[in-house]
């Protein structure tokens, strides 16, 4: 299975290093078709290392394919939100029968974050290009410098519920399969994260990268839910989330179907494959390479903007 | 021995959960069949695939300017093209949660729950506002 793992990787680093030679001379020399089904390779390969590496699609679709394709970012990000929203539709579901992912606890927190996402989406395409590309690597590698430094805790301590979180009733019990046993719940600072969500929202709507990877810290670290439920029910906010926004990118035209569709698909697909290989490969390994991709990556988009690397 | 279980998903979570499976379930097999069709020239498209390449580099203000390309739901007038009917399973991807928000709505309304009555409805709101291009107009 290393082997696999290895010949993912390289295909990924492959992929990705052979897109500026088919972008050459603006990529129009190469036939129409060699585009989405680059696309279908490469989200299809970043679909299989996100899903154990615990992060979303969107993170990963952005900055790589803002960087190293030779489409306009309009439409990447565009893609980009609707990957992330077919993620978590293919997630949420399932996430919501086994009660890891908690309606009470996430709506009032989709509420604003979908409220934001529509106006950060708004800024997003109403922004210069390089503006939004230069604060785009400024936030993938803020995301990376998140994901080094910030902790998590399995089943935060919370003594009791703030008023709020009371008068919501926000609170669960789920059973977790390791041990067998039901593990109460309840949350605090809420109305901090209801602050944060609001941000959180802006930026996935501005950058169309989904937002699970701020989702989880907020609901975990920051409100107290369990890193099981936090991981849940940030899945299913991003269902309301990436909806809204992505709303606004379909109706000011920048959801290119070429573009978008074989996005979805080679996602999907990867993310059932990593899904599989959650249970066998090493969490660990995977990370650290998602998390030097997305370095790269956040450098590139930092550099395209700034005219350091065109 | 195990205590008995506390545990219990609510029963609106699980209706929720179906009715949202049932709609991404219907989107994704639309999408993935519509862009099929399209893309092996089955549906009719009005920018020929040979200008894809050219037209992917472009701004979104300048690549609607050299395709004339609809934008709020002006594409459903279109929909037998290709590129659009792609975009309708989209749609369908983006409204999925407008399906089982009324249910819930009406859940929590029987047992007078109004804060997240107001919550759902809020909520749908926010989804039609955004789907209705109202925001968006005047490109």
């Amino acid at each position: 299975m290393p082997f696999a793992l290895a010949l993912a990787a390289a295909a990924l680093l492959l992929a990705i290093g052979a897109t500026p030679a088919l972008a050459a001379n603006g990529g129009e020399a190469a036939p129409w078709w060699v585009w989405p089904l680059a696309l279908f390779v490469v989200s299809f390969l970043l679909g299989i290392v996100a899903i154990p590496a615990g992060v979303g699609g969107g993170i990963l679709f952005v900055p790589i394919v803002g960087g190293f394709f030779p489409f306009h970012l309009d439409f990447v990000r565009g893609a980009g939100l609707l990957v992330a929203l077919a993620g978590a539709l293919s997630a949420g579901p399932m996430l919501l029968r086994s009660g890891l992912a908690d309606l009470r606890l996430g709506l009032p927190l989709a509420l604003l974050a979908s409220t934001s996402s529509i106006f950060g989406a708004l800024l997003g395409l109403a922004l210069p290009v390089a503006a939004v590309e230069v604060a785009l690597g400024i936030a993938i590698l803020g995301i990376v410098a998140l994901m080094v430094t910030a902790g998590k805790s399995e089943q935060p301590v919370v003594a009791r519920p703030d008023a709020l979180a009371a008068a919501l009733s926000i609170h669960g019990v789920y059973r977790d399969t390791a041990s067998g046993e039901d593990v109460r719940w309840q949350v605090h600072r809420t109305p901090l994260g209801l602050i944060l969500f609001t941000g959180i929202g802006v930026l996935a709507g501005m950058f169309g990268i989904g937002a699970g990877w701020a989702n989880v810290p907020a609901l975990n670290l920051v409100m107290g839910a369990p890193l099981k439920v936090a991981a849940g029910t940030s899945s299913f906010i991003l269902t309301l989330v990436d909806s809204s926004a992505a709303w606004v990118y379909i109706n000011k035209g920048a959801v290119l179907a070429v573009i978008a569709v074989p996005s979805v698909a080679g996602m999907m697909l990867g993310a059932r494959i990593g899904v599989r290989l959650l249970t066998i490969l090493k969490a660990a390994v995977l990370r650290r390479m998602v998390l030097t991709l997305l370095l790269f990556a956040g450098l590139r988009a930092l550099m395209k903007g700034t005219g350091l690397w065109t | 021995m195990n205590s008995p279980s506390a545990w219990e998903t609510p029963a609106e979570q699980l209706r929720y959960a179906k009715l949202l499976g049932l709609g991404a379930r219907l989107g994704v097999v639309v999408t993935i069949a519509a862009f099929a069709a399209y893309a092996i020239g089955i549906l009719p498209t009005d920018v020929s695939f040979a200008r894809i390449p050219e037209l992917m580099r472009m701004s979104l203000e300048d690549y609607l300017a050299a395709t004339g390309r609809p934008t709020g739901w002006g594409w459903l007038a279109q929909i037998r093209n290709g590129e659009y009917a792609s975009l309708a399973g989209i749609a369908i991807l983006a409204s999925c949660s407008l399906l089982p928000l009324p249910v819930i709505i009406l859940h929590y309304a029987r047992r007078r729950d109004w804060i997240f009555v107001i919550v759902c409805t809020l909520q749908i709101g926010i989804l039609l506002l955004a789907a209705s291009g109202a925001l968006t107009a005047g490109h």
